[in-house]
């Protein structure tokens, strides 16, 4: 976007060597709007092959982080890189590897599923053959076969969402970002995108899957980041995270992260 | 900006839009039948009720005494007047008539018409003035449709009429009553034609001359022929009409592409990928602009077949196809700038609702502007050809009448387009903020801001605005100091116009100067390779584009006075600063600096000819747009390539003084730039593309990838 001023040049990416083991990194992001720090000095790394959950209650910060970090916001400070590439220097070419799925985000409601997907596909700047091949692939693999010709208007929730999954998942990207992508659906549906992102991870991808849900980001997350008020309160794999506060599971060991953050 | 993006964005939107059935139907479908049924439906009624008025019989009560020549003249049945005596007076006041008490009133007590039978002179009365007896009567019977009139026979009017002198009558009617006054119209009529008679019969009588009373004969003839009085009328509506139709097919798609894609949450999604807002804005803008113009075009159509076939039922040839194709035509910049402002507008909004508020406001700006042209003794010129909206409207009337010439057409096309720009770089600025997709406020200043971090860059909006900036100042320069000479003028505009604007505007956004106008020290074969095209490039441009599109004898004799500053004894010394030196600094800065590098991120071939079309626009001329344009593509390119802006400065320079010389030395005479020979030309051509490829960069750079930064 124009969000950064400099234009992209594929031949030419700004690398970032200290970070190219990760395929996302955040360095000390802090947004504020006018008075409101709504995140403040967050850092994560994502690596390929893992998924990562970002776990907060509601208005922790997440979609914000996750706005950021897909550059559709841009952070009062901090920098992002995907694979390497500084996001806010070179937004075009880094989003080429992201992939953004959010809950709340819908399809165009006049279109089919199979003319979104050749809508983005085309705005990532994929050849018509290969793209042409890709929707059928994910078509199928998706289950999507059923409802590919229908305007989207007319699809259930679940239908939608897998539609978008196969949206996010076009144009492969090695980086998934998915915020609260199983709020709205039912335990099927759910059930369904988590095995997606199974997956995805399973090819190499690198995913980051914020959510509310602690038995969801137990079942799935190979590491945990707990935000509360906009900073990060905690990290690391779930045995590393129940054992430094002693608790059973990832909700008491949040809600006593919750506590010692109001009691400091 | 990548073209195809901005195509596929508007393929999208364009699928989107057409398959919402309501907007079709309501922008498309329902024109092209509801004018046809309303007009054909209003064309029945009309004819229907004038049928009925026709054949009406209006009743007007006569009081007074005596005119029966009067009755007698009125009694045929084809007068369609029927005329009763005592209609609804009261007793005391018909005693009054036939005693002869009333009398008519004074002048200044003046009924609707003086009783004198003066007709048409509808004079209004003031509610102060004191009303008589018989006013008060008359208005009774009237509003309460005891006759549609009321005639009255002033006391001694049958004696008046046989001492051949003015016979008083009075017609006291209420125009809020739709028969009462077409009975008036009618009663009036006939008692004209009553009063020619009694005339007609006085000459007679007394063996005068027929020309006795008319002593003086006046006729006027509007010699404007009936298709130019109709393309008069249609000039003042049509603008209206097309911009409104503009208005009406942008409203919806505007909104719904925008402020719609925000409440329907797909906003995020589309600025997760990889596009730039400008690509956005453009292909969700050339949506807008198709719809509104298809729309338009079908009421248009709809518009144009039905009055057509009116006429052709009047047998008036009014509506050549000819005009309804040139009307289409000039819906293009009608709908550009509607769409353009609409989408720069709905982008600002939150929602839908939003939105809709928004553009209500703006459209009833719209109407404001363009309701200016129907005021009277307004007219297309160099002033109102700028101001937007103003001047479409104007363009389309002035096009319609067929009194204008080709620059203003041309100058409100760019100035149109220019509008357009800038109202969707604008958009594009909103897009790609934060708020566009969270719905804040937007502040005005945060937009016009750099934004971005880092080190900042001239960005095409700001290299536009400084171009757009001198474009004004150029335009005011040359009104304002036209008294004080074409060399008063001349360095105004170069220094005040072009120079200080671009250098001034870039220093206080903090760019780096010698990035943004290139000024780098210029590899010595680029040196060269300049002298060779600055020393030959008039000849090539005179021998090429000259010879392929000669501009007329009188504009080279303008050019040629222009040149020599408007005197023929100008000294050498004095004119080679003005015309080779001074443009060389100031047009090289402000166009192969800050709009070259400005524009520079649309790539090398979008920025050197936009860089180019903006030189030879502002030339002022068509007959030098392109020489000046293939001059620009040739010093964009030369500092594409140099990236030294001295090399375009070397290249300006020599070739202004070569020409400027060449013309001082002809000492007044008319030089013949049309007929240089094809040796030369092509000799000339040589040198020049040798000059082209000797060209290099300061040091080992590839070709077109220079980077942002140094």
């Amino acid at each position: 976007m124009t969000n950064s001023r400099s234009s992209a040049s594929p031949e030419a990416p700004a690398i970032i060597p200290a970070e190219k083991a990760f395929a996302l990194a955040a360095e000390g992001l802090v947004k504020r709007f006018e008075t409101v720090t709504a995140l403040n000095d967050f850092s994560l790394h994502v690596q390929a092959g893992e998924i990562v959950g970002l776990l907060g209650p509601n208005g922790a910060g997440k979609t914000t982080a996750l706005r950021m970090l897909a550059g559709i916001l841009t952070p009062t400070a901090g920098r992002v890189s995907v694979n390497g590439l500084d996001l806010h220097a070179d937004p075009l070419v880094a989003k080429q590897h992201i992939g953004f799925i959010s809950g709340d985000t819908q399809l165009y409601h006049r279109l089919t599923p199979r003319e979104v997907l050749r809508y983005f596909g085309r705005l990532y700047g994929m050849a018509e053959d290969l793209l042409a091949g890709r929707i059928e692939q994910l078509v199928s693999e998706l289950e999507i076969t059923s409802f590919a010709d229908r305007p989207c208007r007319t699809l259930s929730s679940g239908q939608k969402q897998r539609a978008n999954i196969a949206r996010a998942f076009l144009h492969q990207p090695d980086v998934l970002m998915l915020d609260e992508p199983t709020a709205a659906l039912d335990v099927i549906s759910g059930r369904f995108i988590i095995e997606a992102v199974r997956r995805a991870r399973a090819q190499g991808g690198a995913i980051l899957f914020s959510t509310h849900i602690m038995s969801e980001a137990e079942e799935l997350c190979d590491r945990i980041y707990l935000l509360h008020e906009g900073s990060i309160r905690d990290h690391g794999t779930l045995a590393e995270i129940l054992a430094r506060s002693g608790c059973n599971n990832l909700t008491e060991a949040f809600l006593r992260q919750a506590l010692q953050g109001r009691e400091n | 900006m990548r073209w195809h993006i901005i195509w596929t964005i508007f393929r999208k939107e364009l699928t989107e839009a057409l398959r919402d059935r309501i907007t079709l139907v309501v922008l498309v479908g329902l024109p092209i039948l509801i004018y046809p049924v309303a007009i054909f439906s209003a064309m029945q009624m009309s004819k229907h009720q004038s049928a009925v008025e026709d054949h009406r019989v209006f009743k007007v009560a006569v009081w007074g005494v005596g005119a029966d020549g009067l009755f007698d003249w009125m009694r045929p049945a084809t007068n369609r007047v029927a005329l009763e005596r005592w209609v609804g007076i009261e007793e005391p006041l018909r005693k009054d008539f036939e005693t002869g008490r009333v009398q008519p009133p004074t002048q200044t007590n003046a009924s609707p018409e003086r009783p004198n039978l003066q007709l048409g002179n509808r004079s209004m009365k003031l509610a102060t003035e004191p009303e008589d007896a018989v006013l008060k009567a008359a208005r009774e019977v009237v509003s309460r449709r005891q006759a549609d009139a009321v005639l009255i026979i002033w006391p001694g009017f049958d004696e008046a009429v046989r001492r051949q002198d003015s016979g008083q009558v009075a017609v006291y009617y209420d125009s809020v009553i739709p028969q009462s006054g077409q009975a008036w119209a009618r009663l009036s009529g006939q008692l004209a034609n009553y009063r020619e008679q009694l005339r007609q019969d006085r000459v007679h009588q007394r063996q005068l001359p027929s020309g006795f009373v008319r002593a003086l004969d006046v006729r006027g003839d509007d010699v404007a022929p009936i298709q130019r009085q109709l393309s008069d009328v249609f000039g003042r509506a049509l603008p209206v009409m097309l911009i409104m139709l503009a208005v009406v097919g942008a409203l919806m798609p505007a909104v719904d592409m925008t402020a719609g894609e925000k409440d329907r949450v797909t906003m995020q999604t589309l600025l997760c990928a990889p596009v730039r807002s400008l690509e956005i804005v453009g292909g969700k803008f050339l949506a807008v602009w198709t719809i509104s113009l298809l729309s338009a075009g079908a009421n248009l159509v709809g518009v144009g077949l039905t009055i057509g076939k009116i006429a052709s039922a009047l047998q008036v040839d009014m509506v050549h196809i000819g005009a309804l194709v040139a009307a289409l035509g000039l819906l293009l910049p009608a709908t550009w700038t509607i769409a353009a402002l609409f989408l720069a507008v709905a982008v600002l909004a939150r929602d839908a609702k939003d939105a809709g508020n928004f553009l209500g406001a703006t459209t009833f700006g719209v109407m404001l502007l363009v309701a200016v042209p129907l005021l009277p003794g307004v007219e297309l010129d160099a002033w109102t050809c700028c101001v937007p909206l103003v001047n479409v409207s104007l363009l389309i009337r002035a096009l319609l009448t067929g009194n204008v010439g080709v620059p203003l057409i041309f100058l409100t096309l760019v100035t149109s387009l220019a509008y357009a720009s800038f109202a969707l770089s604008l958009a594009a600025r909103v897009f790609g903020r934060e708020q566009n997709l969270l719905g804040g406020p937007i502040s005005w200043r945060s937009f016009l801001r750099a934004d971005g971090q880092g080190a900042p860059v001239a960005t095409p909006g700001f290299a536009l605005l400084v171009f757009a900036v001198a474009v004004a100042a150029m335009f005011y320069i040359g009104l304002w100091l036209a008294p004080y000479g074409l060399m008063v003028i001349l360095l105004a505009t170069q220094f005040g116009g072009f120079f200080l604007p671009s250098v001034g505007l870039s220093s206080l956004r903090k760019l780096p100067l010698r990035e943004t106008f290139s000024l780098r020290r210029p590899h010595w074969r680029s040196v060269l390779g300049s002298v060779l095209v600055g020393l030959t490039a008039s000849v090539t441009l005179a021998g090429l584009v000259l010879r392929w599109t000669p501009p007329p004898e009188s504009f080279l004799r303008e050019m040629q006075e222009m040149l020599r500053l408007g005197s023929d004894h100008i000294s050498l010394w004095k004119l080679i600063p003005l015309i080779a030196l001074t443009p060389a600094l100031c047009e090289e800065t402000l166009f192969r600096g800050l709009l070259l590098s400005g524009l520079r991120r649309w790539g090398a071939l979008a920025s050197i000819v936009l860089t180019a079309l903006c030189f030879g626009l502002l030339h002022g001329s068509i007959y030098r747009l392109l020489p000046t344009f293939v001059l620009g593509l040739i010093l964009g390119y030369t500092v594409w390539r140099s990236r030294s802006i001295y090399c375009s400065m070397i290249i300006h320079c020599l070739n202004n003084g070569l020409v400027a010389f060449v013309v001082w030395q002809s000492q007044g005479q008319d030089v013949d730039i049309k007929s240089v020979p094809w040796s030369l030309t092509l000799g000339a051509l040589l040198a020049t593309t040798i000059g082209l490829l000797l060209l290099r960069g300061p040091k080992a750079v590839s070709d077109a990838a220079i980077p942002e930064k140094a």
